[in-house]
């Protein structure tokens, strides 16, 4: 399966723009949405795809699941098609996609509705074929030789903290800045600190200023989009929300909050949550 | 930006930042970018794609005039 760091590369090269565009463009809680749909709960991550049913109902799996949460908004299909070919490729497969207009056509009625992701998964099947031999071996990154469809993907070696940070990071989310939720940390109250935020600087007096400015501004938002008990920042810029207050950060009215206050959150602010609260419900937010 | 953690994962960012005498935005943004600019550099990876997109061009451009 591809992560979201994968998303940004396929995204950068196939809309022709550099990835720092790609990331401030993208709409990370939709990828990250998108990414979590797109891996039914019963495939492990990595798994091989070892025949075409499966290897079509992943890709249209990740497809459709991009249509719906839409991460690239003004460039959904593209990315969502470009995405999928890929996910085909590093397992071993390829699409033969000989009537663009015919799969431009299907690709159209899957975004709409029209299709279902089933149908769609069946017409896809018919057109699969295995790739070429280098390119047959389904990926495994960190692990030198390629595996064969259908065999177990190898415990991982230990790495540094760092690198399994960034992997982890990168499942969660992926953008230009990051991040604190370690009121676990700094405050003893809060060990099991839900909701972090913090901002992208390095921490200057006048970084922390605006970092605050719009922590308030965020807050105010958050509570105009129903989340009433959302609360101001710290001093620092901070805000963290614990299992305490009652918040729900998986509930529809949440996450429709965090969507409508997403430009916020682009323009300066970072927000973590943790799973002390996060039930990740699996809604789906209103288009 | 939203990130979603897990409180463990919350304190190794938070120690890694505290050890190193930087932000935890910065440790967590440099992880970012520095996992970006791997898979960049996934040779395999972006030989599949440009073989995709070179394969399927005439696709994604028919999506692209739908979407405007």
């Amino acid at each position: 399966m591809l992560d979201a760091a994968d998303l940004v590369v396929i995204a950068a090269r196939t809309l022709s723009v550099s990835t720092g565009a790609v990331l401030a463009e993208m709409d990370i809680p939709a990828a990250q949405a998108a990414l979590a749909e797109a891996l039914p709960p019963w495939r492990e991550p990595g798994a091989a795809l070892p025949d075409r049913d499966a290897a079509a109902a992943a890709c249209i799996g990740l497809v459709h699941a991009l249509l719906r949460h839409r991460p690239f908004p003004r460039q959904a299909q593209q990315v969502a098609v470009s995405a999928g070919l890929q996910l085909l490729a590093l397992n071993g497969w390829q699409a033969d996609l000989d009537q663009p207009a015919t799969t431009a056509v299907v690709i159209g009625a899957l975004a709409s509705g029209q299709l279902a992701a089933g149908d769609a998964t069946a017409w896809l099947s018919q057109r699969l074929s295995p790739a070429l031999p280098a390119h047959r071996m389904p990926r495994a990154r960190g692990v030198p030789a390629a595996r064969q469809p259908g065999s177990r993907r190898p415990r991982p070696l230990p790495v540094p903290p760092i690198r399994a940070l960034a992997s982890v990071l990168a499942a969660a989310a992926v953008g230009g800045v990051a991040v604190l939720a370690s009121a676990c940390s700094r405050a003893p109250d809060m060990s099991s600190a839900a909701i972090t935020r913090s901002h992208h600087s390095s921490g200057t007096s006048q970084e922390t200023s605006q970092a605050e400015a719009a922590g308030v501004a965020y807050a105010a938002c958050m509570r105009s989009h129903g989340v009433s008990e959302f609360p101001e920042p710290s001093p620092g810029g901070v805000i963290t929300i614990a299992p305490s207050t009652g918040i729900d950060v998986g509930s529809l009215i949440f996450r429709s909050a965090e969507q409508a206050c997403h430009a916020i959150t682009r323009a300066a602010v970072i927000h973590i949550v943790t799973a002390g609260t996060a039930s990740h419900s699996g809604e789906k937010l209103p288009a | 930006m939203v990130l979603r953690l897990d409180p463990d994962l919350a304190d190794l960012l938070a120690t890694v930042a505290e050890v190193e005498g930087r932000s935890v935005s910065d440790v967590a943004r440099e992880a970012i970018a520095a996992l970006v600019q791997a898979r960049r550099k996934d040779k395999r990876f972006r030989r599949m794609l440009e073989d995709n997109l070179a394969r399927h061009q005439r696709l994604l451009d028919l999506l692209q005039d739908e979407q405007q």
